[in-house]
């Protein structure tokens, strides 16, 4: 594998896995500190001669080792949760992928619609709160949020809300 | 109303959402493009390393004491690449080891996204360590050359 080849996979995988060690670990600073360390320390050894026949599924095991050591480091004792999670299931990478999707629909969204957004969903602020908060209508909240969510379901895959549409055809008899 | 998997999905993102994180700090491209090049030594190379050497860590210092506390450490770069995007003020951190001057031309245009004219010919060649954005890299090229290379972009 090339350094660019990889570079590239780095660039494509950095966000996905950072989800999957943020589900494991619950810390953003932290899951981000393990991924990163991850692809420097594999790009180590790819350097030293080692081939993964698929490097995608290299990296969700190694970071999944790496966060598990991160929470065992950080814990008095093992959980049985940790003790468990003996693969990376297929799920595991779809919900890394998803949430990596999500992730960045949020990063896309307009800065006073993520705001609203994060008011609302993260600090779980009332319409109304939210409209005092930044001097704005509750309409305005209500707007945004409409607009945001819909950014976030079709980055989840999910259709939007939206009118069906009937059309009725009048068939002669034949 | 029972929550929908979307509805938990998208509060776990909103819970620990946080803008900036999980960006490419490294580049893994770059770092290899200049480790196999051959190398000649020359006596422009033996007379400028010390001078280089003094002068970028003494720029890199100032520019740290300089830059306001960021929650996320400044890119750690080795020879970036990828010229897609325009990097010029990001702070990354180039490396080069008796380089020529082309190829250090080459390494900061992908590394800063960036395009440079009025890049001299002949025998220069460099080795340096350095930290900061590009237009700053590109003056203290010309301070220690005494070329005149402008960014175009």
């Amino acid at each position: 594998m090339t350094a660019k080849e990889f570079d590239k996979e780095y660039r494509r995988l950095l966000l996905p896995l950072g989800m999957y060690a943020l589900r494991i670990i619950g810390s953003v600073g932290d899951s981000e500190d393990v991924v990163q360390t991850v692809f420097l320390k594999t790009w180590d050894r790819i350097r030293a001669g080692f081939e993964p026949d698929n490097l995608k599924a290299y990296l969700y095991m190694a970071v999944r080792n790496a966060s598990l050591r991160h929470l065992s480091a950080k814990a008095d004792e093992l959980t049985d949760d940790i003790e468990d999670a003996a693969e990376v299931t297929e799920e595991d990478v779809d919900t890394s992928e998803r949430d990596a999707r999500l992730w960045k629909a949020v990063e896309e969204l307009p800065e006073r619609c993520r705001m609203i957004f994060l008011l609302c969903k993260r600090d779980g602020l009332s319409y109304k709160d939210v409209a005092s908060e930044l001097s704005i209508s509750e309409k305005t909240v209500e707007n945004q949020m409409t607009k945001a969510m819909k950014s976030l379901r079709k980055a989840y895959g999910i259709a939007s809300d939206s009118n069906v549409q009937i059309n009725i055809f009048f068939l002669p008899f034949l | 109303m029972a929550k929908t998997e979307f509805d938990e999905d998208s509060g776990f993102i909103a819970r620990h959402f946080k803008d900036g994180v999980y960006r490419p700090v490294y580049s893994f491209y770059f770092s290899d493009s200049f480790r196999n090049r051959r190398r000649r030594v020359s006596r422009w190379v033996a007379a400028s390393v010390a001078a280089i050497a003094l002068t970028a860590t003494a720029v890199v210092v100032s520019y740290q004491l300089r830059t306001d506390n960021n929650a996320n450490e400044p890119a750690v770069v080795s020879l970036p690449g990828g010229a897609e995007v325009d990097r010029s003020n990001e702070i990354i951190r180039l490396e080069f080891k008796d380089a020529p001057l082309s190829e250090v031309v080459d390494g900061v245009e992908d590394a800063y996204g960036v395009t440079l004219a009025n890049v001299p010919e002949g025998d220069l060649r460099l080795t340096l360590s350095y930290e900061g954005n590009a237009k700053d890299f590109i003056e203290t090229v010309n301070e220690l050359l005494g070329t005149d290379i402008r960014i175009e972009k």
